[in-house]
């Protein structure tokens, strides 16, 4: 009996991996690279990489930031200002124009004007190309892209409720957890690739478990929807209302004129209640009798995403509420876990670990899926010797894979190329940008299915390889910011930091498309040498 | 100082899970040929160790920077520590040890450094 459980165990693990392997090595590459999406948008901005300099307290950014909004806000409703921070050096500045009576709505965010600004003087800075950056990659791996988002949460929440049960399924069936705690052996064909597959489970479990967790956690409102319809009767706006209290209110405007306080005292009153810098302001019915200011605090250390908010008359300057200081224990809970996924209170260190264990995840999904292959041509190596063609769900595993892990990096490297060599007034930029991650990706997917062989393994990763290894050079010769500049401290850290990690990841998936050179004629049978180090640089790579 | 307090966490991590992966079989064998396995003392010894620095290394973390931040740069740690020992291990068996044992002398000095401060 114990046997069997442990058998059908193996088997659940089996398929409810393999079944969403594909889109969940996406949203691992692309959630692993969100780490860094502050610093990938710098880097993709050359613009704007002489402005990350002096740091600036944030009641001086605050000030600057009024001035600047009272002279090129006007008319404005609403204005969001987020604060410089340890990594956004630049001012950010955002404003709802109000719609003028019989223009047409352009959607959501049509009206919403946002610029990058000096947080010393306020002046805007030289304007950037436009990219969505790190962004894209962010939203990339949740709400996916050509779709809508709503089915995209869907698609990725399911996936993600599979790689639950996956992990689940698959600490049950690995019999030898902790006798194999430190077994890899290389170069031993499928015992290499389960050792792999083992050790990047295994060592990074407490990541992988909290990750899927969290990640559903993170969506919880829309996919268990019931407990809140019951308890509220199905209003989920008062739900909403009373669970994040901070949300800016919709107080009608008085109509009266009158002249908005100065935000450096609120400032200062909120970082001495709270001992920790203010990270955002926003101001509801600016120059209206009626405005209020809200301050948010900064994410510090703090593990909660749920930040306390201040809430001030916006002519008087009187502090009329506080929210979130006092937080109840689910309230709580969530925010903690909401926090470690999003990970914005870890420190340079910190972060750093969270994307290793981002990547073991990537390397984990990755070797998960060869394994099946390899196992499965294993089966059908008579036939196969035999001169039979392996089996339509081998091949189509297989080429897939290919698509995945070696295609997942070039699309990564054709955006950041796209986004240097595009012209920068071009029409449209950032939706242009994203057509060339997906279109590389598709052609690599494509031509993958079209030959899915060992000579295909090897050409796809060494275009990832030299896509990824030769942005420095990009950088360098599109930027003033290269790597020798930063070395010598003029330039930002953060710019050399993506250099180096995208050169690294280039490496290793060159390293992989040299560990993968034809095979003598006698052993062509094994289709595909196996080490670890074959396949954590590929999946690394998507992530950089 | 703060570099010297996530420099502990992470040496007495490296050097707990090295003291755990020698006090076993097979790896013991890796380094001392096949079919060698550790005398009884050493190997209860070095699960002592090994032990202990792992739970040195989570107390100092919490200590240094909170219970719940702590926990998380502690496991952190040991999942990088974890992997780079495992790759090192096939293929410089010995580096990895050689690496083990700096590992614990540099977690007391750093431990000495702090306490003196």
């Amino acid at each position: 009996m114990k046997e069997g459980f442990r058998q059908s165990m193996a088997w659940l693990h089996t398929w409810s991996g393999l079944l969403v392997c594909w889109i969940l090595l996406l949203v691992f590459c692309a959630g692993t690279a969100s780490y860094y999406r502050n610093e990938i948008t710098l880097w993709m901005q050359p613009e704007l990489h002489a402005a990350a300099g002096q740091p600036v307290s944030s009641e001086q950014a605050a000030t600057a930031a009024q001035t600047a909004m009272q002279e090129r806000a006007e008319g404005a409703t609403r204005w969001f200002i987020t604060l410089p921070g340890e990594r956004n050096p630049a001012l950010q500045l955002g404003w709802n124009k109000p719609s003028k009576p019989g223009e047409k709505k352009k959607g959501r965010r049509g009206n919403f004007h946002s610029e990058k600004a000096d947080p010393s003087t306020g002046e805007v800075l030289s304007k950037p190309r436009e990219t969505r950056g790190g962004e894209f990659l962010y939203r990339l791996h949740f709400d996916l892209h050509y779709m809508s988002a709503l089915w995209a949460r869907w698609l990725v929440g399911f996936c993600a409720m599979f790689m639950l049960v996956s992990i689940i399924s698959g600490i049950v069936t690995h019999k030898r957890i902790f006798k194999d705690l430190f077994t890899f052996r290389p170069k031993k064909g499928q015992r290499s690739w389960l050792d792999a597959h083992n050790v990047t489970a295994v060592l990074a479990l407490p990541y992988h478990l909290m990750i899927t967790y969290t990640g559903l956690v993170t969506l919880m409102f829309m996919y268990m929807p019931s407990g809140v319809t019951t308890a509220y009767k199905g209003d989920q706006d008062t739900f909403f209302s009373e669970a994040f209290p901070a949300r800016v209110g919709e107080t009608k405007a008085a109509g009266v004129a009158a002249p908005l306080t100065p935000f450096a005292p609120l400032v200062r009153q909120a970082e001495q209640r709270w001992g920790a810098q203010v990270g955002f302001v926003s101001v509801n019915l600016p120059g209206d009798a009626n405005a209020t200011v809200t301050l948010r605090r900064a994410s510090g250390r703090d593990m909660s995403s749920k930040q306390p908010t201040m809430e001030f008359d916006g002519v008087t300057g009187k502090l009329l509420a506080t929210y979130g200081e006092e937080m109840g224990g689910a309230s709580n809970t969530h925010g903690v876990m909401y926090g470690l996924h999003i990970a914005n209170f870890a420190s340079p260190l910190l972060r750093a670990l969270f994307f290793l264990s981002g990547l073991a995840g990537c390397a984990m999904v990755a070797t998960g899926a060869l394994l099946w292959a390899v196992k499965t041509r294993q089966k059908q190596a008579k036939a196969l010797a035999a001169g039979k063609r392996p089996s339509f769900g081998l091949r189509l595993v297989e080429a897939l894979n290919i698509g995945a892990i070696a295609g997942i990096p070039i699309a990564f490297g054709t955006y950041f190329w796209a986004n240097r060599l595009l012209p920068v007034g071009l029409e449209e930029r950032p939706k242009e940008e994203i057509a060339f991650f997906f279109g590389a990706w598709a052609v690599a997917a494509i031509v993958a299915q079209l030959r899915p062989t060992r000579a295909m393994w090897r050409i796809q990763l060494s275009v990832g390889a030299v896509l990824l290894a030769s942005l420095p050079v990009l950088n360098g010769l599109t930027s003033g910011s290269h790597l020798g500049a930063v070395l010598l401290g003029r330039g930002p850290v953060a710019v050399a930091a993506f250099d180096l990690v995208v050169l690294v990841l280039g490496l290793g998936l060159a390293y992989a498309a040299f560990r993968l050179k034809p095979l003598p004629a006698k052993s062509v049978k094994s289709a595909k040498p196996a080490t670890k180090a074959d396949v954590t640089p590929d999946t690394a790579a998507g992530a950089a | 100082m703060e570099w010297i307090t996530n420099f502990l966490v992470f040496a007495l991590c490296y050097a707990g899970l090295s003291c755990l992966c020698l006090a076993m079989d097979r790896h013991y064998a890796d380094l001392h040929g096949r079919g060698a396995e550790p005398p009884l003392q050493l190997r209860r010894r070095l699960r002592w160790a090994g032990w202990l620095a792992l739970a040195f290394g989570l107390a100092w973390a919490m200590h240094s920077s909170g219970a719940g931040y702590g926990t998380v740069v502690w496991v952190g740690s040991l999942t990088c520590c974890g992997l780079l020992l495992i790759w090192l291990l096939p293929y410089a068996p010995r580096h990895a040890m050689l690496l083990a044992r700096v590992a614990g002398v540099a977690a007391l000095l750093a431990a000495l450094v702090l306490a003196v401060r």
